[in-house]
C-alpha cells in the first residue's frame, strides 16, 4: 500500500506542556520510566512582568534527508513510506553515530541503546497517528499529509504574527525539509533550536554512493569526516546555547 | 468514531495482525509491527488519574495491560488523555499495593483475614453507636458515584449524618457562592468564547481533559485569553495577556471591573432587568470600588483594570470570566466565597448565561433508581452533622454535600466524632497542618481506611482494607453533564491480580449485613447499575461493552431555569445577610499579608502541575520521573527578590511559617509576582508505604496552619506568610 507523504505538525502556541505525549510514548514503546523519547526544553525570557516562556518538545525531526538513516550501520534507523524516520531498538547496537550526526542533537545513548523516537511504525502503517499525536489534548500535535500540514502551519503563523511578529514555520531546508513541522512563536534560537541545520554532504555520499558500492575504507573515511564536521558544530553550538538554557 | 464495542476493537486488532503477518519479512518495520501482532484486546473503562474519571480504552496484550488511549465517546476525554491517565496504568502492577487486610497492633500492622476484620469493625462501630450515637460516626471520600452511593447509603442506614469529601481543600467557596447567585455551579463554553478571563484558574495544568482542550480550541480560533494570576503559569504562557496580580486580591479586581461596567453603562441592561434581582444594591455597593481604589490593592494599574472591564464588556455576551476551581478562590483565601460571588455577578452583568462562549448550565443524563418497593432508601438522618457544616453558630452556610474534614479532625480531638470510614481520600496529607489532622485521626476509637495504598491517612487506621485497583473492578454507573451528556462506568480490564482484595461495595454490604441494616443492600451491583440505566434505554451489557455512551440531554436555549429563591440571578443574598455576611459582594481583605519591610517575607501559594493529582500520583514512577527530569518540585521565587536575598537558582533554602520550617530548592524565575513564593502541590508524601514518593519534595500543608474561612468553612490554604532564607549548599 502506498502512503502519502505525512508529517507531524507541532504548534508551540498551543502546547500546555502537560507531558501526556511523553508518557503515551513510553507506554506505546514499552520504555522504563527514566527513558523518554521526548525531551522538553523550556526557555524563559524577559523581566517581570514582561515575560515569555517557550516550550520545545524535542524529538525526532523526521528529516527528509536524514543523516541518522544514512549513518546507522545496522539498519535500526530507517525511513518509512510515510516519510517518518523509524527506529527499531532490537537492531540498535548502541554505537551512538545517530546521536553524533543529528543536526538537532536529539538522540542520546543510554545503556548501549539509542534513545530516539521510534516513529510508531505499527501505528502509521495502519494509517493511525503516532502515539504522541493521538493523546495530545491541546491539539498542539496533529498528523496528516505533509502538504496540508505545511499549509496549516503557514495559516497558523499568519494568525500568530499579530501577537508574535517573529512567528515562523520551522522545517529547515538544510536537512531536506522535515516531517515534523513546527509552528514557532519566535525565532528558532528562542526555543534552543538550530537556526540553519544541515545534513553534511559526506553523509549523503555515504548513503548514496559508498554504501551501495561496498567500499568500506572510503565509507569509514567519509563517516569520519562527517562525524568530525558534526561534532565540531555541535560543540560550537553547545557553547552558544548553554548559558541561555536556564531550565533545561 | 461514533460508537465502539469491545468486540469490534478486538476484531480490528486481529485483522491488523493478520495483515501485518502477511507482509514481507524483510520489511524493517517488522520488529515494531510484531509488537502489535500479539493479541490485543481493547477494554473500555474510566480513568483514576484524577477525579474527572475520563473515559479510557485499556489495551491489553497477552493478558497484560500495555497502554491506554482516550475513549472517543466520553465527554471529558473525547479521545484524548493527559499524562496522569497514561501513568495511572502503572497502578495495576505497583508493588506498593496493599495485598490484604491489615489490623493495627500498637504501632504496626498485622495481617488479618477478611471475615475477622469485618466482624471486628462491625462490633467496634456498634460500640461507638451505642455509646455516642450515630452523630459520632463519619464517612469521608473522594466523591464519585460508588462512594456516594454505597458510603452515604450506609451512613444513612446507621442514622449517621456526616459524609465528607475533599472539597473544603478544593472548591467549596464557589459551590456555596454559585448556589447563592445561580442556584448551581455553572461551567463555561470556552471553545466558543471570544474573550476568556481566567482568574486563578489554570486549565493547562489543572487539567480536565475536555476543558483544557476547549481552551486550546478557543486560542486556535483567535479568542483573546487574559490570565490573571500571580504566576505566569502554563495557561499564561499560551495567553494573549498575563496580568500578574497580588495574590489574594482577585476580589478587588472584580469589584473594580464591575464598577467600570456599571459606571460606564457597559453591562447588559436588558439581561439585568429581566433575569436578575438586587442590581441596585450591587451598583451601590461597587460605587466605591473604582480602578483607582483597586490599583494599590491588586498591584494592577488602574488603566489596565478599566481596559479589561471595557474589553470584556465589548465582547459580551460571547465572553466569560471563568467560574474557576481552586486557585483564586476555591479554598485558598479568607475572601474566597466573596470572590466567587463577584465572579458570578460579573458574568451576569455580561449577560453570558447559556450564550455561546459564556457560562453553561448543562444537565447530566438522568439516572434511574432501584424500585422503592424492593429496595427502599434508608431515611435521611435528622441528627446535626458532626463537622459543623450547616450548623448555626458554626458554619451555617458551608455546603453539607461536601462537609469539612479539617473541622472534623478538631471534633475528633474534642471527642465529639469517634469513628470514621475513609475511602480513596487522604485528608491527613491533603489538608493543612498534618499534626492537627493526625491528632484528629488518632483520637478516634475506630478509623477504617479503604484504599489501594498505605497513604498517610491509612497509616493511622485501626483497619486498612485493600481494594483492587481501578483497572480490576466494576463500579457504579456515572452520569457526566455536557452539551451531550455521557453515561459511563468502570469495567474490569483484567482479572483481579491480588486475590485478597475486595471492592468498596463488597465491603460496605458485608458491614451492613453484620450491623443489621442489610435490608438496604439487598441487591447486586449489576442490579443497581441496571436500575440506574433503565430510564436511558441502555442495557448494562451494552454499557459494559462500550464503557462510555453519549446521550442527548435536554438543552435549554436561552435563559436557564435557576434554582435560586427568586428563580433569577441573585446579586443580593438573603441567606448570606441572615448569616451575618454581606448581602451583596463587598471587599474583604486577605487574612494575612507578607511584611513589605522584611526582604524574606512572602505569601506561600501553590498550584497543580498537569502531570500530578494532589499527592496521589507522585508514587507513579512515570510521573515522578517527569518531576525529576525538570527539577519541577522546586519553590518558585521572583528573580529580583531572590537576588536581594542572595539566592541563586537551585539553592537550598529554609521556608518557615508559624507552623513549621522546611527545606526545599529554589527555582529563580521572572514568572512570579515578587510578593509570593510558589510550590507545586503534588509532593511531600511521608508514608513509607509509598516507596517512591515518600520523602520527595515539600507540601504546602506542612506550613499552613489549621484555619477556616467563615462563610464556607474551607481551609484557606494560601493564607500563610513564610520567611525564606538560604540554607547553605
Amino acid at each position: 500500500m502506498l502512503m502519502p507523504e505525512a508529517a507531524i505538525l507541532q504548534d508551540t502556541s498551543l502546547c500546555i506542556e502537560c507531558q501526556a505525549c511523553r508518557v503515551a510514548c513510553q507506554l506505546q514503546n514499552q520504555l522504563p520510566p527514566d527513558v523518554s523519547y521526548a525531551r522538553f526544553q523550556f526557555r524563559e525570557s524577559g523581566v517581570f512582568p514582561e515575560v515569555s516562556h517557550h516550550v520545545a518538545r524535542l524529538t525526532c525531526q523526521h528529516c527528509a534527508d536524514a543523516a541518522c538513516v544514512a549513518i546507522c550501520p545496522t539498519g535500526a534507523v530507517y525511513k518509512g513510506e510515510e516519510g517518518l524516520t523509524h527506529f527499531d531498538p532490537a537492531r540498535c547496537s548502541g554505537c551512538g553515530y545517530c546521536a553524533e550526526v543529528c543536526p538537532f542533537a536529539v538522540p542520546t545513548v543510554k545503556a548501549d541503546q539509542a534513545v530516539r523516537c521510534a516513529g510508531c511504525p505499527a501505528l502509521t502503517a495502519d494509517g493511525q497517528p503516532p502515539a504522541c499525536v493521538q493523546t495530545c489534548l491541546a491539539g498542539a500535535l496533529s498528523y496528516g499529509p505533509r502538504a496540508q500540514q505545511l499549509l496549516r502551519a503557514e495559516q497558523r503563523v499568519a494568525a500568530l504574527r499579530r501577537r508574535w511578529p517573529n512567528a515562523n514555520v520551522y522545517s529547515p531546508g538544510g536537512v531536506g525539509g522535515t516531517h515534523l513541522i513546527w509552528v514557532l512563536r519566535d525565532s528558532p534560537e528562542a526555543y534552543g533550536l538550530p537556526a540553519d541545520p544541515i545534513t553534511p554532504a559526506g553523509i549523503r555520499v555515504l548513503k548514496d554512493v559508498v554504501q551501495p558500492a561496498g567500499l568500506l575504507s572510503v565509507a569509514a573515511a567519509a563517516a569520519i569526516s562527517a562525524l568530525t564536521f558534526v561534532v565540531a558544530r555541535r560543540n560550537a553550538r553547545r557553547v552558544l546555547t548553554e548559558h541561555a538554557d536556564k531550565e533545561g | 468514531m461514533s460508537s465502539i464495542t469491545r468486540r469490534r476493537f478486538l476484531k480490528t486488532g486481529l485483522t491488523t495482525a493478520a495483515l501485518l503477518a502477511a507482509a514481507p519479512v524483510l520489511d524493517m518495520r517488522t520488529w515494531a509491527a510484531s509488537q502489535e501482532q500479539a493479541r490485543v484486546e481493547v477494554v473500555p473503562t474510566l480513568c483514576n488519574g484524577c477525579s474527572s474519571h475520563c473515559g479510557m480504552l485499556a489495551h491489553v496484550k497477552n493478558g497484560r495491560l500495555w497502554k491506554i488511549t482516550g475513549h472517543p465517546d466520553h465527554g471529558r476525554s473525547q479521545g484524548k488523555l493527559c499524562a496522569r491517565a497514561h501513568g495511572a496504568a502503572f497502578w495495576l502492577y505497583d508493588p506498593d499495593r496493599l495485598a490484604g487486610p491489615l489490623k493495627r497492633e500498637g504501632d504496626h500492622f498485622v495481617p488479618i483475614d477478611w471475615e475477622q476484620a469485618l466482624d471486628e469493625i462491625a462490633a467496634k462501630l456498634e460500640a461507638v453507636l451505642a455509646a455516642h450515637g450515630p452523630g459520632a460516626v463519619f464517612f469521608a471520600h473522594n466523591p464519585r458515584a460508588t462512594g456516594a452511593f454505597y458510603g452515604t447509603r450506609f451512613m444513612h442506614a446507621l442514622g449517621a449524618p456526616t459524609t465528607m469529601t475533599h472539597n473544603a481543600s478544593c472548591n467549596t467557596s464557589l459551590i456555596l457562592a454559585y448556589q447563592a447567585v445561580f442556584g448551581t455551579t455553572p461551567g463555561a463554553d470556552l471553545a466558543n468564547s471570544k474573550y476568556i478571563m481566567l482568574i486563578g484558574r489554570n486549565p493547562a495544568e489543572g487539567i480536565q481533559t475536555g476543558y483544557s482542550a476547549a481552551l486550546a480550541r478557543a486560542i486556535e480560533k483567535g479568542a483573546k485569553l487574559v490570565v490573571v494570576d500571580p504566576r505566569h503559569n502554563a495557561s499564561a504562557a499560551i495567553a494573549t495577556e498575563w496580568v500578574p496580580i497580588r495574590p489574594g486580591t482577585d476580589l478587588a479586581l472584580l469589584l473594580a471591573m464591575m464598577n467600570v461596567m456599571i459606571a460606564e453603562n457597559l453591562y447588559d441592561a436588558g439581561f439585568v432587568a429581566e433575569h436578575t434581582v438586587g442590581f441596585e444594591e450591587l451598583a451601590a455597593a461597587v460605587r466605591e470600588y473604582s480602578p483607582a481604589w483597586a490599583a494599590p490593592i491588586t498591584d494592577i494599574p488602574a488603566t489596565t483594570i478599566a481596559r479589561l472591564a471595557r474589553e470584556l464588556a465589548a465582547a459580551r455576551p460571547n465572553c466569560v470570566v471563568d467560574p474557576g476551581w481552586k486557585g483564586g478562590f476555591g479554598a485558598n483565601y479568607a475572601n474566597g466565597t466573596e470572590t466567587a460571588r463577584a465572579v458570578g455577578a460579573i458574568n451576569a452583568l455580561l449577560g453570558n448565561l447559556n450564550k455561546p462562549g459564556g457560562l453553561t448550565f448543562y444537565g447530566a443524563p438522568k439516572l434511574g433508581k432501584l424500585p422503592a418497593d424492593k429496595a427502599p432508601d434508608p431515611p435521611k438522618p435528622t441528627l446535626p452533622r458532626g463537622d459543623g457544616a450547616g450548623i448555626a453558630g458554626e458554619f451555617p452556610l458551608a455546603p453539607t454535600a461536601q462537609g469539612l474534614p479539617h473541622v472534623a479532625a478538631r471534633k475528633a480531638r474534642e471527642g465529639k466524632l469517634r469513628a470514621g470510614i475513609v475511602r480513596h481520600h487522604n485528608p491527613v496529607r491533603n489538608f493543612p497542618d498534618p499534626e492537627h489532622m493526625m491528632a484528629g485521626m488518632r483520637a478516634l476509637d475506630l478509623l477504617v481506611v479503604i484504599d489501594t495504598h498505605m497513604t498517610e491517612t491509612a497509616r493511622l487506621a485501626h483497619y486498612v482494607l485493600p481494594e483492587p485497583s481501578f483497572l480490576e473492578r466494576e463500579e457504579v454507573v456515572e452520569a457526566i453533564p455536557g452539551r451531550k451528556g455521557t453515561v459511563c462506568m468502570r469495567t474490569r480490564v483484567v482479572p483481579k491480580l491480588l486475590e485478597n482484595t475486595r471492592t468498596f461495595d463488597e465491603i460496605i454490604v458485608a458491614l451492613a449485613r453484620r450491623m443489621g441494616v442489610g435490608e438496604y443492600f439487598n441487591f447486586t451491583l449489576d442490579e443497581l447499575n441496571s436500575a440506574r440505566l433503565q430510564p436511558l434505554g441502555i442495557t448494562l451489557e451494552e454499557l459494559k461493552a462500550r464503557g462510555s455512551i453519549q446521550v442527548e440531554t435536554p438543552v435549554v436555549e436561552g435563559m436557564p431555569k435557576l434554582k435560586t429563591p427568586s428563580g433569577k440571578v441573585e446579586f443580593v443574598s438573603e441567606r448570606f445577610a441572615k448569616a451575618g455576611f454581606n448581602a451583596v459582594p463587598g471587599w474583604i481583605p486577605p487574612r494575612v499579608m507578607p511584611e513589605p519591610a522584611r526582604p524574606n517575607s512572602f505569601r506561600l501559594i501553590h498550584g497543580k502541575q498537569g502531570y500530578h493529582s494532589h499527592t496521589s500520583t507522585a508514587n507513579i514512577p512515570y510521573l515522578l520521573q517527569i518531576t525529576r527530569d525538570h527539577n519541577a518540585e522546586r519553590l518558585w521565587m521572583n528573580a529580583g527578590r531572590a537576588a536581594a536575598l542572595g539566592i541563586k537558582d537551585g539553592d537550598l533554602v529554609w521556608v518557615r511559617s508559624s507552623l513549621a520550617s522546611r527545606q526545599v530548592r529554589v527555582k529563580v524565575t521572572e514568572r512570579l509576582h515578587p510578593e509570593a513564593v510558589y510550590i507545586p502541590s503534588g509532593y511531600g508524601n511521608f508514608s513509607p508505604g509509598l516507596t517512591r514518593a515518600n520523602g520527595f519534595g515539600l507540601s504546602m500543608n506542612d506550613l499552613v496552619p489549621f484555619q477556616t474561612e467563615p462563610m464556607s468553612g474551607h481551609a484557606m490554604m494560601m493564607e500563610v506568610v513564610v520567611e525564606v532564607e538560604p540554607a547553605g549548599a
